[in-house]
């Protein structure tokens, strides 16, 4: 089943990656941007079935725009996933305990990415 | 100074002595035979008042006795070490001379003028108080005492009430007779006099000591029968007496003679000039008793001698109270101002301390807080003596949240009258800043109750920053190094699966070698970033009861996979029973180690062979053990392979796509997990490696949670 799916990373690669990933091997609908401001502007019109985060971005980052997401205007209920490169066990325990579903680590493996979301949001 | 009498000194070593110890001469023991001797010789003394006076039994007794006595001395006296010899021949001397001049006093003398002395035995008597007088002087350049005024105030006090008791009881009463002193009864009176010097010189010294020293303490009781029989002399002959109190002089007198005799044969007498050091001029409390009993004394004394209508004496002895009153006042002063010294010093030495110290009593309230503390709390003494200190700077968590005191560890310490550390904790200035410090609490014990509890504490922000700045360095560095890792093993492995078009079978081995070394390199960046945070202390281990039989069958499964392509079985089994298994453990952590063990196992076994996994309850401890049927490892490497990049051998970490950090990984959090990890191998045959974990006490755990680690691609 086709998904909405918004992936926000700083890194254009991994943007591309995830996208490719999430996109052409489990086909769901992706839109991927590049900070968390633009995120919070493409939920003001677009309202998906996941948000996929990155934590470290310069600016506003991943803990902060799920902040803004939660007390925004648009889909404050959207749920939420990290997609991290903190693999720190405090960190991640950190993140885990905020108001998202889950915390994924990178690497990931782009074959496999598609049904750990999945298992994460319980499709 | 001369170190004497250490060859007479048995069972102790000479490291073990100090000069001025106050416990020297503790294993020095009181002979049995100086009991008997000193029991016979007070026995002599009653005997000189009991028996018929000049009898051949008296004169046995008495002159019997003193020659006895003095030979002994002489004896002593011979066997002394050389720097308290010649302080025992002058008092040896002292008494011969004394006692000679008794017997010419006895032949010589006429009983039809009582107060008449024969020359001969007068210049005798003197000549042996010149022989006291050495001693003393000798005694005092020896024990060098230093410039020590509160000892000479204490001996002044105590020798005025020591002539005003025996005064009162000896020289007034003679006083009052109708009596015109010839110039015998003057002369006669410097015998009085000279002993009353030496006594204060006796107890001057006696003060000096930090604790009752025996044989001073002897001295001291012998010059004080001198003092007491020249005054009983001297009443009999300002009052002319002839009866027969005179024995009680003759007894007091070999009375001194024998104590004399006692201290050169009692332990420690052959020490007795050993210097004095500083803290024996502390007042003993033995001292104070005796000081204010002294001041006390006289004034009762001359409230007596009113009150009985003895008006010469009360003259007297009211000029020795406003003496003894004015040296007692002058005492008390000095002694406070050593005190005041004492405990100006003691605050120097807390404020000159670079950590803060505070004072607690048992409910919390600050009782003391030295100068680091109030300048690491930026406040003043008032702003927190006398105050609960949690209240004035415990009492909230950085995060603003209250923190009560019932919650404080501080509180259960001191209530259970333990030490303790506090690390990371913060504490609140006084203008509100959170600070982190480190803190140590010791009980403050009075004898067994808690008297509240000492905190020592050290403001570590800087300390903190630095840590932060290198955690957060190593943070950054992590994603610095993952994310490339991540877009170039994700392409690698899109391109691999043929998402974006189809793989021929040459690009088809590039790519997956390509993907097997951004995995190697990958675990290489977690392995670094394990090893630096268990350096750091930044891997909380999260033990929770887990079975082992359940870890290593979730462990065996992540590896299925390795296993099944390198053609190897893995197997396991459990002797025990199921429910014994459990141990308190982070799962997380231990399915790593066990992975790293498995893998090595998988990686080092030949084709076709078995990894077997045993996993067993052994007394108080559950062991796993991974056993391969590889090459072995040679017994002078067995130690090595825990070592960070110890591997077996050079070029292993190409070939097997190791870190060489992995079982230093395993080890460290095996160690921290309470168990241990041990390797046995034979070359050629295989190698055991086994895991050995405290079983958790009492009945089966409840189902282990779910174990996928959160980071797992």
């Amino acid at each position: 089943m086709q998904k909405r799916i918004l992936i926000v990373d700083d890194d254009d690669d991994i943007r591309m990656l995830s996208t490719m990933s999430l996109s052409r091997v489990a086909g769901h609908d992706v839109r991927a941007v590049g900070s968390g401001q633009e995120c919070l502007d493409q939920l003001a019109s677009w309202t998906p079935d996941l948000v996929l985060l990155d934590v470290m971005m310069p600016g506003m980052d991943g803990i902060s725009t799920l902040a803004a997401i939660r007390s925004g205007h648009h889909c404050p209920d959207v749920p939420v996933a990290f997609l991290t490169a903190s693999v720190a066990p405090t960190e991640v325990d950190r993140l885990a305990a905020l108001a998202v579903l889950g915390v994924l680590g990178k690497p990931f493996d782009p074959m496999q990415l598609p049904a750990q979301v999945a298992v994460l949001a319980g499709w | 100074m001369p170190l004497s009498g250490t060859s007479w000194v048995r069972g102790r070593s000479p490291a073990r002595r100090t000069v001025d110890s106050p416990a020297d001469g503790e294993a020095q023991r009181w002979h049995p035979a100086w009991f008997v001797l000193v029991t016979l010789g007070a026995i002599a003394c009653v005997l000189v008042i009991v028996l018929p006076e000049r009898s051949v039994a008296w004169l046995i007794d008495y002159e019997g006795v003193a020659i006895a006595a003095l030979v002994v001395f002489a004896i002593a006296g011979l066997r002394m070490p050389p720097g308290a010899r010649a302080i025992w021949w002058a008092l040896w001397a002292f008494q011969v001379l004394t006692f000679t001049g008794e017997a010419v006093y006895d032949a010589q003398h006429d009983d039809s003028a009582p107060t008449s002395i024969p020359p001969l035995a007068s210049a005798l008597y003197l000549s042996a108080y010149i022989a006291a007088f050495v001693a003393l002087i000798l005694l005092i350049r020896l024990a060098h005492p230093g410039r020590d005024r509160e000892a000479w105030i204490d001996a002044g006090i105590v020798a005025i009430a020591a002539a005003s008791i025996l005064g009162t009881l000896i020289v007034a009463p003679a006083m009052t007779n109708q009596f015109d002193p010839g110039i015998e009864t003057v002369v006669a009176l410097v015998y009085p006099l000279l002993d009353l010097g030496v006594l204060a010189v006796m107890i001057w010294l006696l003060f000096g000591s930090v604790r009752l020293n025996p044989v001073l303490a002897l001295l001291t009781a012998a010059f004080t029968f001198y003092l007491a029989a020249d005054l009983l002399y001297e009443y009999r002959l300002v009052n002319g007496l002839t009866d027969r109190t005179w024995v009680w002089r003759e007894a007091m007198y070999l009375a001194a003679v024998i104590l004399i005799v006692a201290a050169a044969t009692a332990p420690g007498a052959d020490r007795i000039a050993h210097p004095t050091s500083a803290t024996m001029r502390r007042a003993t409390p033995i001292r104070l008793v005796a000081l204010v009993a002294a001041v006390l004394t006289v004034p009762a004394l001359l409230a007596f001698a009113v009150w009985s209508g003895r008006d010469g004496s009360a003259k007297l002895l009211a000029i020795a109270s406003v003496l003894v009153i004015g040296l007692g006042l002058w005492r008390t002063r000095i002694l406070l101002t050593t005190i005041e010294q004492q405990q100006r010093l003691n605050e120097l030495v807390l404020d000159s301390a670079g950590d803060g110290i505070i004072g607690l009593a048992p409910d919390g309230t600050v009782v003391f807080v030295n100068m680091a503390a109030r300048r690491i709390l930026r406040c003043r003494e008032e702003d927190v003596v006398e105050r609960n200190f949690h209240d004035v700077a415990h009492h909230q968590h950085p995060d603003g949240t209250p923190y009560p005191w019932s919650d404080c560890p501080t509180r259960e310490l001191i209530a259970q009258g333990k030490s303790g550390a506090l690390t990371n904790s913060t504490y609140i200035r006084r203008d509100g800043v959170h600070i982190p410090v480190d803190v140590i609490i010791t009980p403050m014990l009075a004898g067994d109750v808690v008297a509240g509890a000492v905190m020592l504490f050290r403001d570590i922000s800087e300390r903190a920053a630095i840590e932060e700045m290198k955690s957060q360095f190593i943070a950054i560095i992590s994603h610095e190094l993952r994310t490339p890792l991540t877009s170039i093993k994700g392409s690698l492995q899109l391109l691999d699966a043929g998402v974006v078009g189809p793989v021929t079978g040459e690009q088809q081995q590039l790519l997956t070698m390509a993907v097997n070394n951004t995995d190697r390199l990958r675990k290489l960046v977690d392995d670094i970033l394990d090893v630096e945070r268990l350096d750091a202390g930044r891997m909380p281990l999260r033990p929770e009861p887990v079975n082992a039989l359940s870890l290593a069958h979730q462990a065996i499964e992540g590896i299925e996979g390795a296993a099944q392509s390198a053609g190897i079985a893995v197997r396991v089994q459990s002797p025990s029973p199921e429910s014994t298994l459990v141990v308190d453990v982070d799962p997380h952590r231990m399915l790593q180690v066990l992975a790293n063990l498995l893998g090595n196992a998988i990686k080092f076994s030949e084709r076709d062979s078995t990894v077997s996994v045993d996993v067993s309850r052994a007394g108080p401890s559950v062991t796993i053990a991974v056993a391969d049927h590889g090459r072995g490892i040679p017994a002078d490497r067995l130690a090595s392979v825990f070592e960070r990049f110890g591997q077996v051998e050079s070029g292993d970490a190409r070939r097997q796509g190791g870190t060489g950090l992995g079982l230093a990984i395993a080890k460290e959090l095996v160690t921290r997990s309470g168990g241990t990890l041990d390797v046995t191998s034979t070359v050629g045959v295989g190698s055991t490696f086994t895991v050995t974990l405290p079983a958790r006490p009492g009945g089966p755990a409840e189902e282990p949670t779910d174990l996928r680690p959160p980071t797992e691609g």
